[in-house]
């Protein structure tokens, strides 16, 4: 019996259908994958399987019971659980944050004690108990928005871009707590991503959502060889660059990708391509250095995003690059709009689409 | 440990800009003080000055005491206490001589029964078992209460008679106006013909001359309009008028409608004249207290008319500086005395307690309006919830005096409320604060609860909450923002003055809070008492305010 099934489902909202016939079912103790670009309505899909929002039409069965707004609602979202992308907290402590699910569930103080204890060890943020929610970084807060819905031991667990604007650290330690909470818990999770990475390292199977309608569903790996073309135009990959490639004589590609840039790739691959590096990858200098990196490229710091240990910077080389580097490295190399820089990237750094 | 380091850092600072700040304005004052102004023209019949006694009638204002203002009346007019106040003397001086046994210069000081209506009063029972149930109202003019002669009778008609004296003092004009809309039992006032009027229209009955004084025409050493040693006051203003149109005088009139102001009218009517600050350069209309318009006078060297009561009490107070008035006050304040601890507790106790009413009622109704953005967006509650916005944000900016003069209005004895009679009382002060504090409390409190991210009430039904529980969770997040209307309110309330002055009358160990008593020392000319008073206002909203920002940082902190 699957866990969630969802038939021909629909949602509109006035002026727009958000949701067009959605048919799938999730088995007990998958992880599965909806992927889609911004707009695609994952975000409404999540919501409805919450049980927020009614859809239009269509019906949900949860672990076989029929979802019925005007009476089993509540009882049935007490079994899930939801990490919502924009991470919203109490403004109390991170215990009584975490402990709020199972105090609206009446459980008895000792239990509430030594439930919460064990969700934040999960979370790796044992002894956060008394800090202002309010007052945590943006990893440590999504990170007691897991805890918060873990605590219940949800038999479900919907994920919307838990991982969005994090930085890497966080971002491994929530993906890392979610693979162990499915394998020694078999809580079933689904999450909406559009990081086709997470997607691949974390998900069974998925389902690829486009304007509305469930464009394609299966396998990962069949799901990532059949719509390559489709995801690339709004998976989270950086620094993608097409181009006419030709087989040097040491067995490389030497990728023309146009303005007088020319790549180089340890792949062997003629014809026309389109290649993605990505931004850590990426080394930057103030000068030019030797190395072994088969890529070299001078250009200027266009934009700077900020994301707490690491920053994202935006370099016109005539071809537009996201480099990451940490914070660390861009304090000390004094770097800042207009800088200009060096890009360095291994032929090896170059993956295909 | 580190934090309350900081906070007594903090404090130590702010107390020592405050004294710097305190001292150098008072330097400044002290600094501006001229002592050269002095007594031209006096002892001239017109200038003569007679206050009478009226108890407000009976059968106009049967709930009025009729009864008590008699005994008090019987108690002014008797040999007792004609002697009283022939006793009471400034530098050897007497301040008010007694008239009401003086039948012939009663007469020519326009009480032509007076000799019948003594007769009247000694006439009439003094039952000995009236008091203590309700307190005594007296309307007065603020000359008998600043000198000081109605704190030396009152307490002594309190011993013989055990009967609560409530005096409020306001000008003669406004004394009458209370007494015509029967909220006094009596009037003490100096102003012949509107005295007559009141108990022609039947509002008053047996008009008694209880004592006299005389006004006198102040002005600067050099006496430009050359009128010293005149003894006719209507010649010297003709003299003042004449000089002063050729710019080398200045006269500054209270323009109260005090009986100061309606006798100095009087002397320019005769000289048929009508001088006014728009048109005569000369003339200054103050519109100010007696002991301001003796600054004023002395500041910039101009003639005016004062009452030798308080010219005596005042003059010398203009030689002596500010920061005389403030060290004084400054030990009254070190040494507890209990008048100044009362009015402190009764600050605290009034705003205090409308500031919890108001948080009653307020921070429900805010949470109540507030709420609508939780709910759908349909036409009619949108428009609802604009409407009342509109009015809670509209009422917050309510002046304090309107507020004053409509719950005054509400409450007088020819008023709707008459029936709870709670005019002043700190009962009617605290309905005043109320109609200020409520709307602070609900407005603060609706855009708190309105504010709440809605993704809050998502997250806790999410989490697995009710409906109800979800809306309680809502609330808590507000709790801040709740906090933060007790703070405002507070704060409003406690440093309002307009509304609870009008309510409550300034009545000495009655309705005299720090506000009221602020303004008064100034009108009094008391400035640094004032200033000290303030400073006492201003460390009780400190403290207050140190107690509830210390519960809003801690609610933070959890």
């Amino acid at each position: 019996m699957p866990i969630i099934e969802v038939q021909n489902l629909c949602k509109e909202y006035p002026g727009k259908k958000a949701l067009i016939g959605i048919n799938f079912k999730v088995e007990n103790g998958e992880i599965f994958a909806l992927i889609g670009p911004n707009g695609a309505g994952k975000t409404t899909l999540l919501r409805i399987l919450d049980l927020l929002d009614e859809p239009s039409s269509g019906t949900i069965w949860f672990q076989g019971v029929k979802v019925n707004y005007s009476s089993n609602r509540q009882p049935i979202r007490r079994r899930i659980g939801m990490v919502f992308q924009q991470t919203v907290l109490f403004n109390t402590s991170v215990f009584k944050n975490v402990s709020y699910a199972l105090k609206v569930r009446g459980e008895d103080d000792e239990n509430i004690e030594k439930r919460v204890k064990e969700s934040l060890k999960i979370v790796q943020l044992e002894g956060f108990e008394n800090k202002n929610a309010l007052k945590l970084s943006g990893g440590e807060a999504q990170r007691v928005a897991l805890a918060q819905a873990l605590v219940t031991e949800p038999e479900l667990l919907l994920l919307d871009e838990p991982t969005a604007n994090l930085d890497p650290r966080n971002v491994s330690i929530v993906e890392e707590v979610l693979s162990w909470m499915n394998q020694e818990h078999k809580i079933t999770i689904i999450m909406a991503t559009h990081n086709m990475f997470q997607a691949e390292t974390l998900a069974n199977r998925a389902a690829l959502l486009l304007e509305g309608r469930i464009e394609r569903i299966g396998k990962i790996q069949e799901i990532f060889t059949l719509s390559s073309k489709i995801l690339t135009k709004f998976a989270r990959l950086e620094n993608v660059l097409s181009g006419v490639s030709r087989i040097s004589e040491e067995g490389t590609s030497i990728i023309d990708i146009g303005g007088d840039m020319q790549i180089e790739a340890a792949l062997e691959k003629s014809g026309k391509v389109t290649v993605f590096v990505r931004p850590e990858d990426i080394i930057l200098s103030r000068d030019l250095i030797v190395s072994s990196a088969r890529n070299m490229f001078k250009g200027r710091i266009a934009g700077v995003s900020d994301f707490g240990s690491v920053v994202k910077l935006q370099i016109d080389a005539g071809k537009q690059f996201v480099v990451q580097i940490t914070k660390r490295s861009f304090n000390e190399m004094r770097l800042n709009v207009d800088s200009e820089v060096y890009m360095a990237f291994k032929a090896s750094s170059v993956h295909m689409v | 440990m580190k934090k309350s380091a900081k906070i007594t850092l903090i404090l130590i600072l702010l107390a020592t800009a405050a004294s710097v700040g305190t001292f150098t304005f008072l330097n400044i004052l002290h600094q501006s003080k001229r002592t050269d102004i002095v007594i031209l023209v006096g002892k001239d019949k017109i200038l003569l000055n007679p206050y009478g006694i009226i108890p407000v009638s009976p059968e106009r204002y049967p709930q009025r005491n009729f009864n008590m203002a008699v005994v008090f009346i019987k108690f002014l007019i008797s040999e007792e206490g004609q002697n009283l106040i022939a006793d009471f003397k400034k530098d050897g001086e007497p301040v008010f001589i007694p008239v009401a046994r003086n039948f012939t210069v009663a007469q020519a000081l326009g009480f032509p029964n007076q000799e019948q209506e003594v007769e009247w009063y000694s006439a009439q029972a003094t039952s000995s078992n009236m008091g203590p149930s309700q307190p005594l109202l007296l309307a007065t003019t603020t000359s008998t209460y600043e000198s000081g002669l109605l704190d030396y009778l009152i307490p002594l008609f309190k011993e013989r008679y055990n009967i609560e004296v409530h005096a409020i003092s306001v000008g003669t004009g406004r004394a009458i106006e209370l007494a015509k809309r029967g909220d006094a039992d009596v009037v003490l006032v100096h102003a012949k013909e509107l005295e007559e009027s009141f108990v022609k229209e039947g509002y008053g009955v047996h008009r008694v001359g209880v004592m006299y004084n005389d006004f006198v025409l102040i002005g600067p050493e050099n006496d430009p309009a050359d009128i010293r040693g005149t003894t006719n006051a209507t010649e010297a203003f003709w003299k003042i008028a004449e000089t002063g149109a050729e710019g080398k005088a200045l006269f500054i009139s209270r323009a109260d409608r005090s009986g100061t102001h309606l006798l100095e009218v009087k002397i320019w009517a005769l000289l048929g004249i009508q001088p006014s600050g728009s048109k005569d350069t000369w003339y200054l209309e103050a519109g100010a207290s007696m002991a301001t318009v003796l600054r004023m006078a002395n500041e910039k060297q101009a003639y005016t008319l004062i009452d030798r009561g308080m010219w005596l009490f005042k003059k010398e107070e203009l030689s002596k500086s500010v920061l005389n008035g403030f060290f004084k006050a400054i030990e009254l304040i070190i040494a507890f005395n209990p008048e100044v601890v009362s009015i402190m507790l009764l600050t605290l106790g009034i705003s205090g307690t409308a500031t919890l009413l108001g948080s009653v009622i307020g921070i429900p109704l805010g949470t109540f309006l507030g709420w609508s953005s939780f709910v759908g967006k349909r036409p009619l509650i949108n428009l609802v919830d604009i409407l009342s916005r509109s009015i809670v944000n509209t009422f917050m900016g309510l002046p304090p005096i309107l507020v004053g003069l409509v719950v005054y209005l509400l409450f007088s004895a020819s008023g709707p409320l008459s029936p709870f009679e709670l005019l002043f009382t700190p009962t009617a002060m605290i309905v005043a604060q109320l109609f200020m504090v409520i709307p602070i409390t609900t407005g603060v409190t609706m855009s708190a609860v309105g504010s709440v991210d809605k993704a809050i009430r998502e997250k806790a039904l999410s989490l697995g909450s009710t409906e109800w529980q979800a809306s309680l969770t809502v609330l808590k997040e507000a709790r801040i923002g709740m906090l933060t209307a007790i703070v405002v309110a507070f704060g409003a309330a406690i440093s309002e003055v307009g509304g609870i002055m009008i309510v409550g009358g300034n009545i000495r160990w009655y309705t005299r809070v720090l506000t009221t008593a602020i303004l008064y020392e100034t009108e009094l000319g008391n400035f640094g008492v004032a200033i000290a008073l303030g400073i006492i206002l201003l460390s009780l909203a400190f403290a207050v305010n140190l107690i509830l920002t210390y519960l809003q940082l801690k609610e933070v902190k959890r």
